[in-house]
């Protein structure tokens, strides 16, 4: 199967092109010549004339009201059908069923140009003048769609002159800190200075190759799923699991272990986020989330399931294999309906159902997860109370309520053979609710027949709903930059409208773009992981001298993800080889003590990221900032110059003047070149040794330095380290060093100066953010 | 770019408000010292017939035969029965629940409450939004984030969420607190022991201001050279967030916090113990306003035994806020306001009620009047219009209460900094709802 992302394959042109030439010193349409066929819009591919010249101005101020899916013109069986920007791919299914509709005539005259007009007994009356330049632009679209498309091009990954963009050693640094909380090697980094750009996506699709990137896949995906929630307490994921029919589960429960719990448990509630790095580690279809017809199970877990799975190693906790769940009913082992993600046991009951709310909120988060429409926001318009009243089934018959049911209410249909009261427990005598919209998908109503497997039934058609592809690269689309994607500008009247509608054009090409790439790879993740590493969203660094136009136009670009208290944890340990972490049990500070308050989530109450730092957060920083200096510092000049990761130019004897205060010119060199080694080590900054950002912490290390050296001095400090910035033992082993190996004692104040500037480059905004 | 051109692209771009200069200042030595705002959220749409818009009509209530008065204030007599709302009888939860009557015997003299509030919606997301932004779409930031922005955007908790509608728009950094431990660690970065206050330290007092010195540089440095509205705005946001960073020292919190035994009142103790840190972070002068929230109250089914637990758990926890804020010294200056995403319908056909767009709000504070009812809806539940001068119920004429006017005399009250008001324009008439 191989869908095209979005209804039509006429695609505007190139979003690079359209950007630049605003760049240029704008778009060449002034009021005047859009009234008529103007000569850029004689450029422009029917998808690009529509957007720019028809939607806004015309379709979304004039007709949206009326013929939306909730609108007066709808409800009265109006023909045309339009959809709000809120929904994925509005502008092509739009334009679609504009062009379809432009088809019917009346009198030799198409009907979309005669009912604006208030002919053909138009309900709307008349709502725009033949002499309007609206309407203008409408005609040229109809007579567009008349003739064949002159300009039509494929859509591409928007590009943006003038912009920096990280080369194939930062943007490769960026990537493999994110994905694998790693620094590249040596040998990454040499491959990728032979091979330049064009060596950047294989060197990615290595990265997309590591554990440590599954590991940061489920992580991203919980963010979506939230059946973390599951992990909160030992024995959760079994707890909730109906006793009769997982009678293993409560078996474990009651009588197992701590430990035994605690992993079998801990494998129940991560199957979800298990299916979906197996499905991408394999490069099978992402469709297989929800097509999947089976669940994944590692040796400790199947036997709740009651599954039959062989695994290469009984005691590996990590080996996770696909099987079937069969559940215990009173007739016997029974198959459980299997649809991937939608059929989870966790899934089911993170988004849970009640006898009255009938699947509705899970139908809602169908839509929601795989759909990327939140029906909540697009359908919504003000309830007239009074109106409401008059229906005994408000939800079927009243107008203001049922454009949102009737869209959600066939999809909870889907779940209809689940016990409305304990989530995940099968119960094959249910039956659909005759008063409600029937179950089914769109307009196709679900056969009795297919009842059975209703959730099979919706994966296959969520599957080849062309928002499905697009909910995919929205959502990798946001963990990869930690925005969320650009929404369609609605204020026509804006004074930035057109470089709005520039900024979400270019967007929009660029996710048109990887989408055609992700299906013609067969729905491989990898590919649009790598498509989006490689955008300008995600490399764009930089663009000295833009004018507020270009700005505005570029308002998507830039490294400003602030970092998650667990990608920052990971970020410390990789750049300082130190982590910062808890004495008594390891566990890393950022992922315990301080994974809410610095912004975290705990996938139950707390659900949504904090998406900038508070005062609260920057504390944590400072904190941060000073332990690790402190525990890192001494400890990697204790070690050999090839082993250390902050320190490999200089010595605690590298002083950068004399007692006299007259420099030291080989010294001063070296200390600054570890400084250039630290911007590039912490900050991902490439720097020449003369720039400002090199002179301004070599500054305060001087500065730090001669305060150190005159209270040393003055007998105001010693030369001793305070206890817990010593070195006394191995870390690797915990012995205690050698007495000659140990460093105690700080006599030239150069591991104080040093540790000035690791706290300084630790709480800096690049390495905080990314 | 200039600087003046960066605000005009970035207010285009909806980014400018995100950046510290385009709020006004504070002076972050100086402690704030209030007033302090609360808006308490009931998620899920209360039934104001079990509250203090009763009916006696058999299809809205069955939990009651006649309507009490506190003062002014009508409500729905319905005492605690701990039997009747399915909690445990086995711990002290009579005495720590609280019925109407109990509430208004001890708040009525303060309250102001509004019935007959046309929420226009019945969707909970729109309803949350609206009755804390004014605006049912999305864009608009709540209520306590306008306060904080104006009193205080440079305070380390300027913004204290547990939950409810709390979007800043970038206005001002949110905080969410789960431990009290993990608060004190970090209060004094620079102290090795964040107890011992005269033990060692990380830097020389000298060290440690440099450093912090030569960060806001650094910060400048790389804001002048960043052409991309994104990342100038994060900077922003990062020095806002470290304008203040050191009075976090001020915080003091309570040993322990506030627990309710057994598990019936989970919800409820969490209420209380966001209370408590809110109130000492207001307290210490850090913070300006927070929001709480209480869930439980979207009844389709068994709407009275639902409502009656989680309404009195509701009211118990407002009683607790505002009795420690007293223990705290902040009983005159602590405002607090009260909704939910709307109301319910009649019962249905599972002893429950739906979703039904009017609904009820109440606050006090210390300029609001108290022993006050406006607005008031018909026996169908449907909503009169008022007067906007004496804001009497009128038959015909005169306007409907909406969240949007509603905040409007909110922002009022609260006195929101006109420039960031203008940012957020909320339309309608000017009611005087709280004064």
């Amino acid at each position: 199967m191989k869908i095209r992302f979005g209804t039509s394959r006429v695609m505007l042109a190139a979003a690079g092109l359209i950007t630049s030439s605003l760049l240029l010193g704008g778009s060449g349409c002034s009021s005047e010549e859009e009234a008529s066929a103007d000569a850029d819009a004689a450029c422009l591919s029917n998808r690009a004339f529509f957007a720019q010249k028809v939607w806004g101005p015309v379709i979304q101020t004039t007709c949206l009201n009326c013929h939306s899916p909730d609108g007066v013109a709808v409800e009265e069986g109006a023909e045309l059908q339009l959809l709000p920007p809120g929904y994925p791919g509005f502008l092509d299914t739009n334009m679609a069923a504009l062009a379809e509709m432009a088809k019917l005539e009346s009198d030799g005259k198409s009907v979309v140009l005669r009912k604006p007009l208030g002919e053909l007994s138009h309900g709307g009356g008349v709502q725009l003048s033949a002499d309007s330049k609206e309407y203008k632009a409408l005609a040229e679209l109809i007579e567009r769609f008349r003739t064949a498309e002159s300009c039509a091009e494929e859509p591409q990954v928007a590009s943006f002159p003038g912009v920096q963009q990280l080369g194939e050693l930062g943007t490769f640094r960026k990537a493999s800190l994110q994905l694998t909380g790693k620094l590249p090697s040596a040998e990454e980094m040499d491959t990728l200075r032979e091979g330049g750009l064009a060596a950047l996506p294989g060197a990615i699709d290595e990265l997309l190759e590591t554990p440590e990137f599954l590991d940061w896949l489920k992580e991203m995906y919980n963010d979506v799923f939230l059946t973390d929630r599951y992990l909160a307490y030992n024995g959760y994921a079994l707890n909730i699991l109906n006793a009769q029919q997982f009678p293993y589960a409560r078996d474990v429960y009651d009588n197992y272990s701590d430990e035994d719990r605690a992993r079998i448990s801990r494998a129940v509630a991560r199957e979800p986020l298990e299916l979906i790095a197996y499905i991408v580690k394999n490069n099978l279809p992402y469709s297989e989330i929800l097509t999947a017809d089976y669940t994944m199970m590692n040796p400790f877990s199947a036997q709740v399931y009651n599954a039959s799975v062989q695994f290469d190693d009984p005691t590996d906790e990590t080996e996770f294999k696909p099987g079937r769940v069969q559940v215990q009913l009173e007739s016997g082992l029974t198959p459980y309906p299997q649809a991937g993600l939608i059929t989870s046991p966790m899934w089911l009951n993170r988004y849970p159902t009640t006898p009255t709310n009938r699947n509705r909120h899970r139908a809602r988060m169908v839509m929601d997860h795989f759909l990327a429409t939140d029906i909540l926001a697009v359908v919504d318009r003000p309830i007239d109370a009074e109106e409401t009243a008059k229906y005994q089934n408000p939800t079927r018959d009243d107008p203001t309520c049922n454009g949102c049911h009737r869209q959600m209410d066939p999809i909870a249909g889907a779940f209809q053979k689940f016990d409305p009261n304990d989530q995940e427990r099968l119960r094959p005598e249910a039956n659909w609710h005759p008063e409600m919209f029937p179950p089914g998908y769109g307009r196709e109503v679900m056969q009795t027949s297919d009842f059975g497997n209703a959730p099979a039934w919706l994966a296959q058609r969520l599957v080849r709903d062309p928002r499905f592809v697009y909910s995919a690269v929205r959502t990798v689309f946001t963990a990869l930059t930690g925005f969320k994607p650009m929404s369609y500008p609605t204020d026509t009247d804006s004074d930035s409208f057109a470089q709005q509608l520039a900024a979400w054009e270019a967007q929009d090409a660029t996710f048109r773009s990887l989408a055609d790439d992700f299906e013609e790879s067969g729905r491989n993740l990898k590919v649009l992981i790598r498509g989006i590493i490689m955008s300008p969203y995600y490399r764009a660094q930089a663009a000295p001298g833009l004018d507020d136009s270009q700005a505005v136009q570029m308002q998507e670009l830039g490294r400003a993800r602030l970092e998650t208290p667990e990608s920052l944890q990971r970020k410390i340990s990789a750049v300082v080889g130190t982590p910062w972490s808890r004495s008594w049990d390891s566990r890393g500070w950022l992922t315990s003590d301080y994974r809410i308050l610095y912004g975290g989530i705990d996938s139950d109450t707390i659900t949504q990221r904090l998406p900038a730092p508070n005062g609260v957060m920057a504390n944590i920083v400072w904190r941060m900032a000073n332990e690790v200096a402190c525990a890192a510092t001494a400890y990697d000049f204790s070690l050999e110059g090839s082993d250390r990761a902050l320190f490999p130019y200089v010595t605690m004897d590298h002083v950068p003047e004399t007692a006299t205060g007259d420099g030291v010119p080989g010294s001063v060199q070296t200390i600054r070149k570890n400084i250039q080694y630290l911007h590039a080590r912490i900050l991902g900054e490439d720097l020449p040794l003369d720039h400002e950002e090199i002179s301004a912490t070599y500054q305060l290390f001087l500065e730090t330095w001669r305060e150190g050296t005159g209270k040393l001095a003055r007998e105001e400090e010693s030369n001793g380290l305070k206890w817990s910035c010593r070195v006394r033992t191995n870390r690797e082993t915990g012995e205690e060093l050698p007495r000659e190996q140990r460093i105690e004692n700080d006599p030239n104040y150069t591991v104080r100066a040093w540790m000035a500037v690791i706290t300084y480059l630790l709480s800096d905004y690049r390495f905080l953010h990314d | 770019m200039q600087r003046r051109s960066f605000l005009q692209a970035a207010a285009a771009a909806g980014l400018a408000l995100t950046i510290p200069s385009v709020v006004r200042r504070v002076n972050a030595a100086e402690p704030f010292t209030g007033p302090f705002w609360v808006q308490v959220h009931a998620s899920g749409g209360w039934d104001p017939t079990l509250m203090f818009d009763p009916k006696l009509a058999s299809e809205h209530t069955r939990a009651y035969s006649e309507v009490a008065r506190v003062g002014n204030i009508p409500f729905a007599p319905t005492p605690i029965d701990l039997a009747a709302l399915n909690v445990s009888q086995d711990y002290d939860y009579q005495t720590r629940l609280l019925s109407n009557e109990q509430f208004l015997n001890k708040y009525g003299g303060r309250l102001t409450v509004i019935n007959g509030v046309d929420t226009k919606t019945n969707n909970h997301d729109s309803g949350t939004r609206s009755m804390w932004s004014g605006q049912t779409g999305e864009g608009y930031p709540s209520l306590g984030a306008l306060i904080a922005a104006t009193q205080g955007p440079g305070l380390p908790m300027a913004y204290i969420s547990s939950g409810g509608y709390d979007a800043t728009q970038g206005l001002v950094g949110l905080t969410r607190v789960s431990s009290v431990s993990s608060l004190q660690r970090i209060a004094r970065p620079n102290l090795m022991d964040p107890q011992d206050l005269e033990g060692d330290k990380f830097h020389t007092a000298d060290t440690w201001q440099r450093i912090g010195r030569y960060q806001r540089e650094r910060i400048q440095r790389l804001q002048e050279r960043e052409g991309l509205l994104r990342p100038r705005a994060a900077m922003g946001a990062l020095e806002m967030a470290r304008e203040a960073d050191g009075d976090l020292s001020r915080l003091e919190l309570p040993a322990e916090l506030v627990t309710v035994p057994g598990n019936d009142l989970n919800d409820l103790q969490r209420m209380m113990q966001q209370s408590q840190i809110a109130l000492h972070a207001f307290k210490s002068g850090i913070g300006a306003s927070a929001t709480l929230s209480i869930g439980g109250f979207d009844s389709h089914a068994n709407n009275d035994r639902d409502q009656r637990r989680q309404l009195a758990k509701l009211l118990a926890g407002i009683d607790y806020l505002v009795t420690y804020a007293g223990t705290l010294g902040l009983q005159d200056k602590l405002y607090v306001v009260v909704a939910s995403d709307f109301g319910r319908t009649p019962y249905n056909d599972r002893d429950g009620k739906d979703h039904h767009p009017i609904s009820t709000m109440f606050a006090m504070g210390p300029n609001i009047p108290g022993d006050r009812v406006i607005g008031a809806t018909t026996e169908d539940r449907l909503a009169f219009a008022v007067d906007p001068n004496g804001l009497q119920p009128v038959s015909s004429g005169g306007v409907t209460i909406t969240p949007t006017l509603i905040q409007r005399a909110l922002r009022r009250a609260a006195g929101v900094d006109a420039e960031l008001d203008a940012a957020f324009p909320l339309g309608g008439a000017e009611l005087p709802l709280f004064s």
